[in-house]
């Protein structure tokens, strides 16, 4: 059994969008897997990720089961959620000034969850906080229990975080977006000390990232989502060599390469669906390429299973948009 | 194309830029100097800290350089402008988008009107030539009638975005500025933005300068591109060349920390603690 599964997850919000936030979300995350989800703002992402801590926002209308360990989240009482958050799923935000109250010191943001949890013992709590702030390489741990988050760049607060939410000893680690506001090579160093207590620990671990390269450098493998669905899912290296939807092939023809030249980007063209938008049929149609009319718009796709990828397009088997999209981009390899 | 000996659109000639906090000096910008001519784009990389944002704000007179010189057509735009026609005389010469359209558009004032005011300011357009010239603004960035009545709120990043080029371009600048101006925009519409800037800058001439941290990005849109490392250029050359073959240490750990296949972040770690040798890490 998976670590993390969830099945046909929807979400709506009648008073803020008229379409679902999320939509049959099929999602599985194994221990020691690395996990990322992909998508661009609005894609249902980080509710995602909200959702499995059950975390959901007032007034949402949930359906579908998410399971961790055999918990089942959207029905379990307050104390099993407790226990979920404060010692089986943990969570990495992006910003961690955002994330950490700027008022405590870092000693009391590491410790709080574990004495509150596990009632009472201080000087265990400080001997692992020390323990995982050297963990993720910060150059005086005993110093820095004393200091306050404005003493730390965003680097090494971010750091604190990744520390803070090994903490419980979690087997979940969800990290949204946990490098995007820090500088290429701080991000390396954060992915680096992610990947290897991730490895050492044996954690499984979703990584929320809008960067398909960051994705396709570090995760096993990946779910694509748009507008509340997930359209693609496959193992990273198959996804990015060979992307069956019309959407990722999009997203890859217009990121451009820092080791090719374009001539032109193929942008996918027009904006993503917004909140109050609800086609009947598949949600890129308007934007897509290869949608035909009195097909795609009318009909929603189901998410068909083809070996270990899985895609949700209705035309996918007769069009390969992966290579028609790279057919699109002239690079010249000069 | 203008050739080497003509004079360049814009000349910056060894930049400086110190700042004073809790009794030290700490030098955001030391000598840096390039130049760039019509229809031409240079890039500016570097990490937060590198001086590059107060480059650009040097150039748009956001800030003023302790010393150096900034020209456009050969007229030095340095030093406290004095008087209002030296102001537009200079807005018209360098125009700058930044990377939040949010903060840099009223929120109350629907877009339309906002590019409107700009106009009324720096052309003797009247009334009804003054709306077509709006439209026509908007038309250029790929937005219609529908989206000029719209308020800041009512329209996507991406469309807002568009929209602060668009204000940019109304004075007809000779050099537009974009400090990380497409950092926030999602993948699929960033190309689209990337795109009309390569459009825009084959139709006018304009010349742009390039401020990001994204290398893929500024390979797709500059000519030319400068590495900053603590406020100064430690490497200068073509695009190309340089990203496909570094010299300096630091645009060789900038290149590597791009993530892709075989990605080693553990060995991009240690690299950086190499360079950072030279002085303190984050």
């Amino acid at each position: 059994m998976s670590l993390l599964t969830l099945t046909d997850v929807s979400l709506r919000m009648p008073a803020l969008a008229r379409r679902p936030l999320l939509d049959a979300v099929d999602l599985t995350v194994d221990r020691g897997e690395v996990v990322g989800l992909v998508g661009e703002s609005g894609s249902g992402k980080s509710l995602t990720a909200r959702a499995i801590l059950g975390l959901l926002p007032p007034g949402a209308e949930v359906g579908g089961t998410i399971e961790v360990d055999g918990l089942d989240v959207l029905s379990a009482g307050r104390d099993d959620l407790r226990r979920l958050r404060s010692s089986q799923v943990s969570m990495v935000f992006q910003d961690p000034r955002a994330a950490i109250n700027p008022l405590r010191r870092i000693g009391d943001y590491l410790t709080e969850s574990v004495r509150l949890a596990r009632g009472g013992d201080g000087r265990a709590a400080t001997a692992r906080a020390l323990e995982l702030l050297e963990a993720v390489g910060l150059p005086d741990p005993v110093r820095h229990l004393r200091q306050f988050p404005h003493e730390l760049s965003g680097g090494m607060l971010q750091r604190v975080m990744i520390a803070g939410a090994l903490m419980g000893d979690p087997s979940l680690l969800l990290c949204d977006e946990p490098t995007t506001a820090l500088d290429v090579t701080t991000q390396a160093e954060i992915v680096s000390i992610l990947a290897r207590l991730q490895a050492e620990q044996g954690l499984g671990m979703l990584f929320i990232t809008h960067d398909l390269d960051l994705a396709g450098a570090i995760c096993d493998r990946v779910y694509v989502m748009y507008a509340g669905r997930v359209v693609e899912t496959a193992r990273a290296t198959e996804l990015f060599a060979d992307p069956r939807h019309p959407y990722t092939a999009g997203l890859l023809a217009s990121t451009p390469g820092v080791d090719r030249n374009h001539d032109r980007l193929v942008p996918v063209c027009g904006s993503p669906l917004s909140l109050l938008e609800n086609p009947p049929g598949c949600a890129f149609a308007p934007r897509c390429d290869f949608a035909v009319d009195g097909l795609c718009a009318n009909e929603p796709p189901a998410l068909v299973q083809e070996g270990d990828r899985a895609v949700r397009c209705l035309r996918s088997a007769e069009i390969s948009p992966g290579r028609s999209a790279r057919a699109h981009t002239v690079r010249s390899a000069r | 194309m203008s050739s080497i000996s003509a004079e360049p659109l814009l000349q910056v000639t060894d930049l400086h830029k110190c700042y004073r906090s809790h009794g030290t000096e700490v030098a955001a910008v030391s000598g840096v100097s390039f130049r760039l001519d019509a229809g031409q784009s240079i890039g500016i990389v570097g990490e937060s800290g590198s001086g590059k944002s107060t480059t650009a704000r040097m150039l748009v007179g956001l800030e003023t350089p302790d010393s150096g010189v900034i020209s456009v057509q050969g007229r030095e735009l340095t030093g406290r402008p004095r008087g209002r026609a030296e102001r537009l005389r200079r807005a018209r010469a360098i125009q700058i988008v930044f990377q939040d359209p949010y903060l840099s558009l009223d929120p109350r004032l629907p877009v339309g009107a906002a590019i409107e005011g700009v106009l009324r300011l720096h052309t003797d357009l009247a009334g009804p030539d003054r709306r077509r010239r709006v439209l026509q603004l908007l038309e250029q960035v790929g937005l219609g009638e529908q989206q000029a009545a719209c308020v800041p709120r009512r329209l996507s990043g991406g469309q807002r975005q568009r929209v602060a080029i668009a204000r940019a371009l109304a004075v007809e600048p000779r050099v537009l500025v974009l400090d990380e101006a497409v950092s926030a925009l999602d993948v699929s519409v960033q190309a689209q933005v990337l795109n009309l800037l390569t459009d825009i800058r084959q139709e006018t001439g304009i010349g742009l300068v390039f401020i990001s941290h994204d290398l893929a990005v500024v390979r797709y849109v500059c000519d030319e591109t400068l590495v900053m490392y603590r406020g100064r250029v430690v490497e200068h050359d073509s695009t190309r060349r340089l990203l496909d073959d570094p010299t300096h240490p630091y645009t060789r750990l900038l290149l590597s920390a791009v993530p892709r296949p075989g990605w080693d972040p553990a060995a991009i770690a240690r690299l950086r603690r190499e360079v950072a040798g030279l002085g303190p890490a984050s």
